[in-house]
């Protein structure tokens, strides 16, 4: 303990705030340098997150590992005698099978370990375990013996173990191992310094561990229990409540209910604050710049960008914060248990209820949550089913559509299809489900095996680090992709076409029975002319060239709608009040005089809606977890063209119903 | 000594695993999270609509475990076995706490 404290007197975590760029400028150079790399591993619910945390403070990043598809996170530290280490935490993993598949975390770690010791550098391997299962945890110190690596066994949770009048004897332990034994709490103060001085010890004396033990009687020579099981205990009496067959449901129902209140009441108020900082930055450049292209590029394009942007982030971070205080507590697990069955109907697993819960706010961090999916088909399944979940951004141009061609309708009639419109959502979910688990994602899955750990109470500084992380990804990764989304799709929008034709002929297909929509730039955009190239193609929907202009709009972002016909038909900041746009759809008038849209064109839009994956954020998200073009580009095809056949089959049949 | 499955087992009673009748690949993957031969399995409750068994091993870890896998562990009413008996665990009351140890 007094080595402990001299080496924290010494010790220095690496420099924290490092961007992606020069992370990867480090890990390279990391790669070619000598000094040690500690790879931490671990089972799920160990404590290995709260112990890096611990150690490494804000300087952890997530690394970039070639061929590595989960998050590592690394940071350096420098031990008592001066040597710099590079830590590197790996995913929470049962065993460290070589053969393991690939693209689990198992077969992820097995690979980092194997690289890392091709690479020549010196590696020392640091297991945490969790003292109060010792002997469970103890079956993978055996595997990572055979590794034959120094190998610094850090037990943690031991202020639990003391809570549950027991203790633990370190000298024991490393006699029996043969490794470098240290006990940590990562709420002590110590926790450190502690970890740091057993490496420095393991790295002057690198011997592998013994590989003879037995776990079960290791974990028996080293705890002895003085009292009773009061943790236990607690643990079994919310189960029996919160797992109980009629009430644990229905507090399930609640607590999801609660939990996405939580995300619109607390992320709304800040979105507004953003949208105004937005606005009047907005209304600076106009005021500084003018009105001219350069003025609307900065305007609409850069800053548009940057507000959908931001527009999302405090949903990530009360999401992402959300969802790590129900991992973190032990009740994500519980949620699994009890929703297991019903999504095994649409070919997924208890693992996958989160996200598909959080898509119904919007898809970008429910992807993200998709990593708690353990099995990768799941995983990869559940990511390209989210997307059609109805999203909040759905919202505007249901509202549109249903108040335009449903003017009349009782105010529970449009409730009712409000709700349709939801369910069609998960209908089409459950759909694609199935078809993808036959085709693009056939093969076995793992059936559910999950550990339900014990309740604890959640850690502030871990759950925050992971929404700052969450956040700050969303920013880099997603952000800046949606920022060039927008910069494409104002020039479509804004810049002149050189195939635009006059607007006379367009003029004369329309007779408004009220005022002639005003000409705006739109009508000679790029986006006018490819949405009246596309016409062959939408006619069969019903939609015409404004409604393709108002589709190219929303492609970036579905709530984009809105506005984008409201600018078509002349109608200023439709998106706040969208009641004089619905009055110029409704009495728009083709050349017979007949109506221009019918209903049978407004539910073949909402058709379209309901299934098209209009936002880029969502597609960038993709690209961001499955680290490939191809999957988003998968998910663009699929649900546009399921899109397409959907609205064809709704017009259809709406307009055989004569509607 | 009556044989059974882990899904059919009456809850709370403690039940010896004698075989799992699995592929390799689970085989492997329940070892890894603490199920095995000789493994001492207690049902604690049984999801409802044909949902998991939550399952508690010898060690004191608590697993879901879908119907599927249940099926295919074959287990044997019986005392559980000494080593495991001796093994820590939160509810196992042993020795009383060693002079040696630290906490």
């Amino acid at each position: 303990m007094n080595d402990a404290q001299a080496a924290s007197d010494h010790v220095d975590s690496g420099a924290g705030g490092v961007k992606d760029g020069e992370g990867q400028g480090r890990a390279r150079e990391s790669s070619s340098g000598r000094e040690p790399l500690v790879v931490m591993v671990g089972r799920p619910n160990s404590g290995k997150s709260s112990l890096f945390n611990a150690v490494t403070g804000s300087s952890a990043r997530v690394g970039n590992f070639p061929g590595v598809t989960v998050d590592v996170l690394e940071s350096e530290a420098r031990l008592a005698d001066g040597t710099k280490i590079e830590l590197a935490d790996l995913p929470g993993l049962y065993t460290i099978d070589p053969n393991a598949d690939a693209a689990t975390d198992e077969g992820v770690a097995a690979k980092f370990i194997t690289d890392a010791r091709n690479d020549g550098r010196p590696v020392v391997l640091m297991q945490v375990l969790d003292a109060t299962h010792l002997g469970l945890h103890l079956r993978l110190t055996t595997e990572l013996a055979r590794l034959e690596l120094p190998l610094v066994v850090a037990v943690s949770q031991v202020d639990l173990l003391k809570d549950a009048h027991r203790a633990i004897n370190i000298q024991a332990l490393e006699a029996a191992l043969g490794a470098t034994v240290v006990a940590v709490s990562a709420r002590s103060a110590s926790a450190k310094a502690d970890v740091l001085s057993a490496i420095e010890r393991c790295l002057k004396e690198p011997s592998p561990p013994r590989t003879d033990f037995d776990p079960v009687l290791t974990a028996d020579g080293a705890i002895r229990v003085k009292g009773g099981a009061e943790g236990r205990a607690a643990t079994e009496r919310l189960d029996g409540v919160l797992l109980h067959p009629l009430a644990g449901p229905v507090l399930f129902v609640l607590l999801m209910a609660s939990l996405f209140a939580a995300v619109f009441l607390i992320s709304d108020p800040v979105t507004t604050v953003l949208d105004g900082l937005i606005a009047r930055a907005r209304a600076a450049v106009e005021s500084r710049v003018g009105t001219n292209l350069v003025a609307s590029f900065i305007s609409d394009g850069l800053l548009g960008g940057a507000g959908t942007v931001l527009a999302f982030l405090p949903q990530i971070v009360v999401l992402t914060l959300a969802m790590e205080l129900l991992d973190a507590s032990g009740y994500l697990a519980r949620g699994a248990f009890l929703v297991d069955r019903l999504l095994r109907l649409m070919g997924l697993s208890g693992r996958s209820f989160l996200p598909l819960l959080m898509s119904h706010a919007c898809a970008v961090p429910a992807i993200s949550a998709t990593r708690i999916v353990r099995d990768p088909k799941e995983r990869l399944t559940a990511i390209l089913v989210l997307p059609l979940m109805t999203c909040s951004a759905r919202i505007p141009t249901y509202a549109l559509v249903v108040s335009t061609f449903f003017f009349s309708a009782s105010a529970f009639r449009k409730a009712a299809l409000f709700v349709v419109l939801y369910f069609a959502g998960l209908a089409s979910g459950l759909v694609a489900s199935l078809i993808l688990r036959r085709t693009a994602v056939r093969g076995r899955s793992l059936p559910l095996v999950l550990e339900m750990p014990g309740y604890r109470m959640p850690q502030p500084t871990v759950v925050a680090r992971q929404a700052w992380r969450a956040a700050s990804r969303f920013l880099r990764e997603v952000g800046t992709t949606i920022v060039v989304a927008s910069a494409v799709l104002w020039a479509v929008l804004t810049l002149p076409s050189p195939w635009a034709t006059a607007t006379a002929t367009e003029s004369a297909t329309m007779t408004a029975t009220a005022q002639a929509p005003r000409p705006t730039p739109i009508e000679k955009s790029v986006a006018a002319s490819v949405g009246r190239a596309l016409e062959p193609v939408t006619k069969p929907l019903g939609f015409d060239w404004r409604i393709n202009v108002g589709l190219i709009g929303s492609f970036g972002a579905r709530e984009l709608m809105v506005g984008t016909l409201g600018i078509i038909f002349g109608i200023d900041d439709a998106g706040a009040d969208p009641a004089p746009l619905s009055e110029r759809l409704r009495s728009a008038r083709g050349p017979s005089g007949a109506p221009l849209y019918p209903t049978r064109t407004g539910l073949a839009l909402l058709a379209f809606f309901v299934v098209a994956c209009q936002c880029m954020s969502t597609v960038a998200a993709i690209r961001r977890e499955t680290r490939s073009l191809r999957w988003p580009a998968f998910v663009l095809a699929y649900t546009y063209a399921a899109a397409y056949v959907l609205a064809l089959v709704v017009h259809g049949v709406a307009g055989a119903m004569g509607l | 000594m009556v044989f059974s499955f882990l899904d059919e087992v009456p809850l709370r009673a403690p039940f010896r695993v004698s075989q799992v009748g699995l592929d390799r690949e689970l085989v492997a993957w329940l070892k890894a999270v603490g199920i095995e031969e000789g493994t001492t399995l207690e049902v604690l409750r049984r999801g409802i609509f044909g949902g998991p068994l939550h399952v508690r091993t010898s060690l004191g870890c608590e697993l879901a475990v879908h119907r599927a896998i249940a099926k295919g562990i074959r287990v044997e009413k019986g005392e559980v076995d000494a080593r495991v008996a001796a093994a820590s665990g939160p509810d196992l009351d042993l020795a009383p706490l060693s002079a040696s140890t630290a906490a």
